[in-house]
C-alpha cells in the first residue's frame, strides 16, 4: 500500500515498460571466469580428456556434428516430440486442472489418480510405453507429455482457487456478460499459474523426451549421445548435451519473457 | 443550494427502490441458520440521499448485496423501479490488479457493451482528480485514489441507484471530507439518481444524507428514520455547524451508544 499523495505519480502513457532491464553484470562475469576455470583446468590436463572436454573444444565439435544432415535431422526430430510433448501437457493438464479447481465433484473423482501418477516416477511406465506405441516419436512423446502434464495440472488448478472472489462477485454486480468475467478475471489470474506450470513442465518435457530417446528409440538427440559414447566420440557428446541444455534454456528464457509481459502490473522484482 | 438535489424535492419523486419485509439468515453448515434482517422496510426516491447507520455486523452490506441483486432474500422482497439500474461501490474498491485504473473504471462500462469506455471513464477520472493516473497500476494509487476508481466505475453506468457500503471508511479524515465534497458535487449533476449509503461515520452521514435510517441490533429492523433536511454545504457558518451538531447527537441517541456504532 502506498501513502503517496494524489498527484505524486509519474504516469505519462498507456505505453509503459517496466524498469530499464539491467544486465546481470556478475553474473555474466560468474559465467565467463566458470568457462575459463573450465578451459584451463583441460588445457593443463589435470582431467583426462576422456572424462572432461574444454569448452572450446566443446563448440568446435558443435559447429562440425551442425553440418551433418543426419545430425540435423537428429536435433529435428528431438525438437518435434519436445513441442509436442509441451503442447499435449498444456492442453490437458490445463484441462483437467480447470476441471479438478472448479467442480468438487470432479476432485473428488479426479484426484485419487492425479496424486498417484504424479508420485509415481514416469520413467517406470517406459517398459510399458515400449509395448503401447513402440519405440520413436510416440514413445518420446508419450513420456514427454506425461512427465510435464502435472505441473501444469497443479499449478492451474491452484490457480482457480486462488482466483479472486471478490472480483467475481464484481462481475455479478455489474452484469458481466460470461466471455467479459473470463477474458477480465478468470484469465488474468490464471496466467501466472499457467505460466509457472509451463516453466517447469518444459524441463520435465525434455526429460521425458531424451529417456524416450536413450531407451532405445532409434532417432534423435538421446540417440545420438548412446551413439556417440559407443564410438567414443566424447567431444561430440559433451557437445550434444550442450545443445539439450542450450534449448531447455532458450524454452525457459521464452517463458521468462512471457511471464514479464503477462506481468507488467506487478512491482518491479527488487 | 436546498436540502435535496432537485429542485422540487424528493417527496415528488417516485421511489426508485422499495424494500417490502427484507428477511434475511444465512445458511450455515452444521449450524442453525443464522438471521441478519428481520423484516426491513425502506424506500429510497429519486434525488435522495439515504444513510443506514447500525451496529457493526448488524447487516447492512447484506442490505445493500440484496438491494444490487446479488443475493435473493429468504423472504420480502426488493422492488426496483422499471428499468432501474444500481451499481455497487464497494467497501473495499475491488480493482483489478492487472488493469490501470482508467481499465478499471471503464469496467461497468464494458460489461454494458457501451461504445468507447476508455475515453468517457479518463474524463470522469480527471473530475475526481485523477487525471495524471489514468494510466497508473492500482498498487501505485493510494488508498483515497483507488476509492475515487471505485466510485467512477460505479457512476459511469449512469445507474439509477447508486450504493455506497462505507465507502470511505478506510481512509483518513481529511481525503474523506475531499471525497465527500466530490461526492456532493457529482450527485448536483446527477439530480435523480438515488444513493444508499452505508455507513459508521455519524458526522458523515449528518454531513451528507438526505435522511438516515437506523437499524435495530440483528435480526435488524428499522429502529428510527431521521430526516435530516438541511441544505448543502452544511458546515460553512456556525448556525450550519450548530444544526449539524445537532443532527449527529440525534443519530447517536437513537443508534444507544456511539460505541454501538464503533468503526471496525
Ligand atoms: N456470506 C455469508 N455467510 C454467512 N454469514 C454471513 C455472510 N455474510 C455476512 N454474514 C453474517 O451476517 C451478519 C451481517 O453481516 P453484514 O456483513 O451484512 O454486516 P454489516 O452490517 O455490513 O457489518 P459491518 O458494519 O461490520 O460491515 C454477520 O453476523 C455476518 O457474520
Ligand atoms: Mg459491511
Amino acid at each position: 500500500m502506498s501513502d503517496d499523495p494524489p498527484g505524486s505519480i509519474d504516469v505519462a502513457s498507456p505505453t509503459r515498460t517496466g524498469s530499464p532491464s539491467s544486465v546481470p553484470w556478475i553474473s555474466v562475469a560468474s559465467v565467463v571466469v566458470a568457462l575459463l576455470v573450465w578451459e584451463g583446468v583441460c588445457r593443463a590436463e589435470l582431467v583426462s580428456r576422456v572424462l572432461l572436454v574444454a569448452p572450446s573444444r566443446i563448440a568446435v565439435a558443435g559447429v562440425e556434428m551442425l553440418g551433418l544432415a543426419s545430425v540435423r535431422a537428429d536435433i529435428g526430430h528431438t525438437l518435434a516430440a519436445f513441442a509436442a510433448s509441451l503442447a499435449i501437457a498444456l492442453v490437458g493438464g490445463a484441462g483437467v486442472g480447470l476441471l479438478i479447481g472448479w467442480s468438487p465433484v470432479a476432485r473428488q473423482v479426479l484426484q485419487p489418480f492425479v496424486v498417484t501418477f504424479h508420485a509415481l516416477p514416469k520413467v517406470v511406465l517406459m517398459p510399458l510405453i515400449l509395448l503401447w506405441v513402440g519405440f520413436g516419436l510416440g514413445a518420446s512423446v508419450f513420456l514427454g507429455a506425461m512427465m510435464a502434464a502435472f505441473p501444469v495440472l497443479t499449478s492451474v488448478a491452484a490457480g482457480v482457487g486462488a482466483l479472486e472472489a471478490d472480483l467475481l462477485v464484481l462481475a455479478r454486480a455489474f452484469g458481466a456478460p460470461r466471455r467479459l468475467t473470463v477474458r477480465a478475471i478468470v484469465l488474468p489470474g490464471l496466467a501466472p499459474f499457467l505460466v509457472s506450470g509451463l516453466r517447469v513442465g518444459i524441463s520435465y518435457a525434455m526429460v521425458g523426451v531424451l529417456i524416450a530417446e536413450l531407451a532405445g528409440s532409434g532417432r534423435g538427440v538421446g540417440h545420438l549421445m548412446l551413439l556417440f559414447l559407443e564410438t567414443f566420440e566424447i567431444e561430440r557428446l559433451f557437445a550434444a548435451m550442450t545443445l539439450v541444455a542450450g534449448l531447455t534454456l532458450a524454452a525457459t528464457g521464452a517463458v521468462g519473457v512471457l511471464e514479464r509481459r503477462l506481468g507488467r502490473w506487478r512491482p518491479d522484482p527488487a | 443550494m436546498s436540502a435535496e438535489r432537485r429542485d422540487e424535492g424528493p417527496a415528488g419523486e417516485a421511489a426508485v427502490v422499495r424494500v417490502e419485509g427484507l428477511v434475511h439468515r444465512y445458511a450455515r453448515r452444521g449450524l442453525e441458520d443464522h438471521p441478519v434482517l428481520g423484516g426491513l422496510d425502506l424506500e429510497v426516491r429519486g434525488g435522495e440521499l439515504l444513510a443506514v447507520v447500525g451496529p457493526s455486523g448488524g447487516g447492512k452490506t447484506t442490505l445493500l448485496h440484496l438491494v444490487a441483486g446479488l443475493i435473493v432474500p429468504t423472504a420480502g422482497r426488493v422492488v426496483l423501479a422499471p428499468e432501474a439500474r444500481p451499481a455497487m461501490v464497494f467497501q473495499r474498491p475491488r480493482l483489478m490488479p492487472w488493469r490501470t485504473a482508467v481499465e478499471n473504471a471503464a469496467f461497468g462500462l464494458e460489461c454494458l457493451g457501451a461504445a468507447a469506455p476508455l475515453p468517457k471513464a479518463a474524463a470522469l477520472l480527471g473530475e475526481l482528480g485523477l487525471a495524471d493516473a489514468v494510466h497508473a497500476w492500482p498498487r501505485e494509487l493510494s488508498e483515497g485514489m483507488r476509492q475515487r476508481v471505485n466510485l467512477a466505475r460505479a457512476l459511469l453506468v449512469q445507474p439509477d441507484v447508486l450504493l455506497l457500503d462505507e465507502p470511505f471508511a478506510a481512509l483518513d479524515a481529511l481525503t474523506r471530507r475531499r471525497l465527500h465534497r466530490d461526492l456532493l458535487a457529482l450527485l448536483r449533476d446527477r439530480p435523480r439518481l438515488a444513493v444508499v449509503l452505508v455507513s459508521h461515520d455519524l458526522d458523515e452521514v449528518a454531513a451528507l444524507a438526505d435522511r438516515a435510517l437506523v437499524l435495530s441490533d440483528r435480526p435488524a429492523v428499522v429502529r428510527a428514520d431521521l430526516p435530516i433536511a438541511l441544505p448543502h454545504p452544511r458546515d460553512a457558518d456556525a448556525a450550519g455547524r450548530l444544526e449539524l451538531a445537532g443532527r449527529r447527537e440525534e443519530l447517536e441517541r437513537l443508534l444507544g451508544s456511539p460505541e454501538g456504532a464503533a468503526p471496525e
